[in-house]
């Protein structure tokens, strides 16, 4: 599918400020995001490029300022990587089975994503052990699975390679092209190999400001 | 009474399966059951809400629920007692002295305790999850029921805790049940009147069966937890 190319930015962001613990985490960030391209927010550690995709994908509020979406319907069908994979006391098939659930997807039809994805990514052997009990490599690929079968518009990927080997890093940095083709990407990294094979313009930030 | 033959007279009581002792027991489980499936169907909503939602007055009802967590059961009973007593508002339902008004009783007195430990409980799992599950945009009751859920074994102890509250509960049952033979006697109330009456061996029946029966139930819901984190769903 074309992804349409819009004058428009999909994601204005208006003087965002972002307090945490008497700390403002973001200073007056003035941001467009467009559809088009990967967007790469890249930084030094505490630069606020975490807070900022959190902000974006509405996991957080800001404390002033406002976003704003081009379409509603981009956030209400949007999926986030976390950069540590978070996952439910349950199997990776009971994870999965879960987040579809969560979208309202039938438990028959559920069944035959999961496996057909599952397969898909030479998976299927893991499918009824413990998502906690993989390696971070394996809960990386799951947690990137469980986000795509919701069929996100748009993606945020918080540092998703930064705790895999080399192996890991390149099957998920391939997936993120790969989608990148249908659906908007909007990853933050530290990696440089990885911010030029996304962008030629990343979003740099230092002490809660767009630089 | 020598101490030595009470504890032998008490053996041969629980040995001998007697029907006044068996009714006591049955009775006494009946009441702390009841009571704790009605108190945490009312305190897991509650603490679900206190744990994942801020609104105006929080503090104060976290306040008002820890407060009442030291009440002292036989304010509760004497409470109880006003509220069904003949000219109570409550009158009319012919409660008192009933197993139904020791059931309110101890509910009262487990509703609090269970919502607090809940609460602490739902917050923990909260900040681990709230996150992944916002961002797979789960509906609040969704998100509710999944924490409810995730958390089952750590509010089944609390649970646990709430039914040893129950099963020992002596101050407000007394008040609001009477202690009435074959009625509504439980061991802890009996265990009060054996030994007021000087009958050693009855009270200590009772009070090895209450140890015993506590003892089984923590061993089953232990040996649930302990499953259920092998097992996984």
């Amino acid at each position: 599918m074309e992804r349409e190319i819009l004058s428009k930015a999909i994601i204005q962001l208006n003087k965002i400020c972002k307090k945490i613990a008497d700390r403002y985490v973001l200073k007056n960030i003035n941001l467009d995001i467009y559809n088009e391209d990967i967007t790469v927010i890249t930084g030094h550690n505490g630069a606020g490029k975490s807070t900022l995709l959190k902000l974006l994908a509405r996991l957080s509020r800001a404390t002033s300022g406002t976003i704003t979406y081009q379409d509603e319907n981009l956030i209400k069908k949007s999926g986030f990587i976390f950069q540590k994979p978070i996952f439910l006391n349950r199997s990776v098939r009971g994870n999965l089975l879960h987040a579809l659930s969560c979208a309202g997807k039938k438990h028959t039809i559920a069944e035959d994503l999961i496996t057909k994805n599952l397969t898909h990514y030479n998976l299927m052997h893991i499918a009824d052990l413990s998502a906690m009990k993989l390696s971070s490599g394996e809960q990386q690929l799951i947690s990137f699975i469980r986000s795509i079968l919701l069929n996100p518009k748009i993606l945020f990927l918080d540092e998703p390679t930064s705790n895999l080997d080399k192996n890991y890093t390149n099957i998920i940095n391939q997936e993120i092209l790969k989608l990148s083709k249908n659906i908007k990407i909007i990853i933050v990294s530290q990696s440089i190999d990885q911010i030029k094979k996304f962008t030629d313009n990343p979003i740099a930030m230092e002490e809660g400001k767009i630089i | 009474m020598d101490f030595h033959l009470a504890l032998m007279a008490s053996i041969e009581n629980i040995l001998n399966l007697e029907s006044d002792y068996i009714q006591i027991i049955s009775t006494s489980l009946k009441v702390s059951l009841t009571a704790i499936i009605i108190s945490f169907a009312i305190s897991i909503p509650i603490a679900s809400i206190l744990a994942t939602k801020n609104f105006y007055g929080k503090y104060f009802l976290i306040v008002l629920v820890n407060t009442l967590m030291a009440l002292p059961p036989v304010v509760v009973g004497l409470l109880l007692y006003i509220v069904l007593s003949n000219q109570g508002i409550l009158g009319s339902y012919d409660l008192l002295y009933t197993v139904n008004a020791m059931i309110i009783a101890q509910a009262i007195l487990i509703i609090p305790i269970l919502i607090s430990l809940s609460q602490v409980t739902l917050e923990r799992y909260y900040k681990k999850y709230n996150n992944l599950l916002l961002s797979l945009h789960a509906s609040y009751v969704k998100r509710l029921f999944t924490l409810v859920w995730e958390a089952k074994y750590d509010l089944t102890i609390n649970l646990l805790v709430g039914f040893g509250r129950a099963l020992s509960e002596v101050g407000a049952i007394i008040i609001v049940g009477g202690n009435i033979a074959h009625l509504t006697r439980t061991m802890t109330t009996g265990i009060v009147l054996e030994t007021s009456r000087g009958d050693l061996a009855s009270a200590i029946s009772l009070g090895i069966t209450l140890i015993v029966i506590a003892l089984f139930v923590n061993i089953i819901l232990y040996s649930l937890k302990a499953y259920g984190e092998r097992n996984i769903v």
